[in-house]
């Protein structure tokens, strides 16, 4: 008997302690939740709606579970909540989870909001999963959109020119997502982004909207719709500029990168080119001016590429301006030039033959025989005199007198040809810039037909020099009186 | 005196009821052309988005034939179905607005569905929902006098470096397994079996 009622007693305060602890009703829970999302108390919204979803998984489950009302803005304020977890750890799991509970809402109620946040979010998760091969987020993203396009009667108000604006940047990010391979042939971003942009002009914009969407209108339809490609140029050019303005390793890193990966993407040969001239300039620019220079790499890296680049130009005869063909040659002249130089400077600290011999292949790459027997160079680009100067340089030093002659021949009549001036009419005044420019080319003449007892050349460079001389001091002498 | 009150009394019943007829024949007219609006809204948007509809298969039609083109064509379905949906649901509304709805709103439908038919059986993914398209699409232009199929197009739909101007053109080429004619075939049989 008193066994009997020392189990009813424990029974009686089992059931006490029970009850004690018994669950909140989900009505108290809920309007508890309201209050904690409300006070932004995302930890404390996310534990009571699991605590919610938990009771109302049970097989006696309360009213308040059957009403969608409830239960939609119980996974909405649980999801957008995990969302803001999400931003505060970059945990993915919280990413993952809060995709879920929108998503769950959403099957409950079909609001177009939640469509586009779980699509945003299910972008964005792509994105840092390196996943660019998943477009399920944009595809729920758009739908949401034209949803509250539709719940607007179909007008645009800000909220949906900002979202629109989102659903770009998040596709343009994705196309570009791994950075080193295409894991789509980024068609359908493109196509997504002048969609939106389609959407946002039917309405008026503002003058940064209309921008904004022009600029990525054009991103995702030039180049045969190329929105990777376009998206790194654009990119590169960014970069570019912030590197000219601070040539370090990194900003060159960054921008030979984004150039590199444009390149790589490019559909036509237009926009190969391009690049490939723009990778040029760029390790021209480095050698010339970064902080941290490695010279030869880099020039060796500029003539490489401009080597292509003019390849192309010459092979595939693409559809470029006459603008860009000129600015091909110019880099590609620029960088042999350089090479050259470079070489030639090599010549007091190291092997002073091997130097000059190095020097000569190099600029060699841009000769071909001539009707004379000579040589000249395959193209005329702004500053072509000064490589056949460099070259007559070196033939002077290594003693090749037909070389060293004939290469200072061709700068001579390159310089007056890029002065435009006329060998007879160098004495009837050309002006005090353009007689110091010419100097230079008669002093090295002069120097080259001494070397190797040219006379009747000394005799007719001998005037010359002596008008150009004049011409330049009596300019000089016209500026001071003035 | 009392005579002149009732006068004045009735004249004022009088006004009354002439005021609210006023007022029940101005809401019946501003309703209806606030009905015919959106009818007219309706049909502006069921062009715009079977122009979409168009618009995306075309761009189906120049995803290149590689691995990296298989999820996007995926994607891309689902847009162009996002689209017929909702050319549907507009369809549906003008039905439901209207007592009868007009052959030209049928054979829009009807285009948008053909479309999605075709996206389905080139990629040979969801060949039921492409039956089922397919043969609500001509159940829907079964009163018109020329098929809608056969009907002069009212843009030009590019494919394959060709032009096509009707949709059985588009259909003889693309549908190479007479996929969609079996659906006919198939469902009529259903029909005659009980």
């Amino acid at each position: 008997m008193p066994r009997k009622w020392i189990i009813t007693g424990l029974a009686g305060i089992a059931l006490f302690a029970v009850s004690g602890l018994r669950a909140q009703s989900v009505g108290e829970l809920f309007s508890q939740v309201k209050t904690a999302y409300e006070e932004q108390d995302h930890q404390q919204t996310v534990d009571l709606c699991t605590q919610i979803i938990r009771q109302c998984e049970q097989s006696y489950a309360e009213a308040e579970c059957r009403y969608t009302n409830v239960m939609k803005t119980v996974y909405l304020y649980k999801g957008l909540s995990e969302f803001k977890l999400y931003g505060e750890s970059e945990e993915l799991d919280l990413l993952t989870e809060a995709i879920n509970s929108l998503q769950k809402s959403y099957e409950l109620y079909g609001d177009p909001n939640v469509a586009f946040n779980f699509g945003y979010m299910q972008t964005l998760r792509a994105i840092k999963l390196q996943e660019g091969a998943y477009l399920d987020g944009l595809v729920a993203a758009w739908d949401g959109i034209l949803g509250m396009y539709a719940d607007n009667e179909w007008q645009l108000d800000d909220e949906l020119r900002n979202n629109l604006k989102i659903f770009i940047k998040q596709a343009v990010e994705l196309t570009i997502t791994p950075a080193d391979s295409a894991y789509t042939t980024g068609r359908f971003t493109s196509f997504m982004v002048r969609l939106a942009c389609d959407l946002a002009e039917q309405s008026s914009l503002s003058p940064d909207d209309k921008l904004f969407f022009d600029v990525y209108r054009k991103r995702a339809t030039e180049d045969n719709f190329n929105l990777r490609g376009n998206e790194w140029r654009a990119r590169g050019f960014a970069a570019e500029e912030q590197f000219i303005e601070r040539p370090d390793d990194y900003t060159y890193r960054e921008t030979r990168t984004n150039i590199e990966l444009a390149l790589r993407y490019a559909k036509s040969i237009e926009r190969q080119v391009e690049m490939l001239k723009e990778l040029t300039k760029v390790a021209l620019f480095m050698e010339k001016n970064g902080d941290d220079r490695q010279a030869e790499t880099e020039l060796l890296y500029a003539r490489e590429k401009a080597a292509q680049a003019y390849r192309l130009l010459v092979e595939r005869r693409p559809n470029v301006t006459i603008k860009l063909e000129n600015e091909i040659k110019k880099v590609y002249g620029n960088s042999i030039f350089r090479l050259v130089d470079y070489y030639f400077s090599l010549a007091d600290s190291t092997d002073r033959l091997n130097a000059y011999y190095k020097a000569r292949r190099v600029g060699e790459e841009l000769l071909i025989p001539d009707r004379s027997g000579g040589w000249k160079q395959k193209f005329v680009w702004e500053g072509y005199e000064e490589l056949y100067l460099r070259l007559a340089d070196v033939g002077y030093e290594t003693g090749d007198e037909e070389f060293a002659v004939d290469m200072i021949d061709k700068a001579w009549k390159a310089a007056l040809k890029m002065n435009r001036v006329s060998q007879s009419r160098i004495c009837s005044g050309i002006g005090q810039d353009k007689a110091a420019n010419l100097i230079v080319f008669v002093d090295v003449y002069q120097q080259i037909a001494r070397r190797f007892g040219l006379q009747t050349v000394l005799h007719w460079l001998r005037p010359i020099r002596k008008c150009l001389v004049a011409e330049s001091s009596a300019s000089s002498f016209d500026t001071t009186r003035k | 005196m009392n005579r002149s009150f009732n006068d004045t009394k009735r004249s004022s019943y009088r006004a009354a009821a002439q005021s609210l007829l006023l007022l029940l024949m101005l809401f019946g007219v501003t309703g209806r052309a606030s009905a015919q609006r959106i009818e007219s809204d309706l049909e502006k948007l069921m062009v715009k988005y079977e122009i979409k509809v168009l618009d995306v298969y075309q761009e189906i039609q120049a995803l290149e034939a590689t691995p990296q083109a298989i999820v996007e064509r995926e994607a891309f379905h689902r847009v162009l179905s996002g689209y017929t949906d909702r050319v549907l649901e507009m369809y549906s509304t003008l039905e439901r607005i209207k007592e009868f709805t007009l052959q030209n709103y049928r054979n829009i439908v009807a285009r948008s569905l053909i479309f999605r038919a075709l996206a389905y059986v080139e990629s040979g993914a969801n060949l039921e929902q492409a039956c089922k398209d397919y043969r609500r699409a001509l159940i829907l232009s079964r009163d018109s006098k020329i098929p809608v199929i056969n009907q002069t197009l009212p843009y030009e739909v590019w494919a394959d470096g060709k032009v096509y101007t009707r949709l059985a053109d588009l259909i003889d080429d693309k549908d190479e397994n007479l996929v969609l004619l079996r659906c006919m075939r198939s469902s009529e049989k259903t029909r005659q079996v009980p």
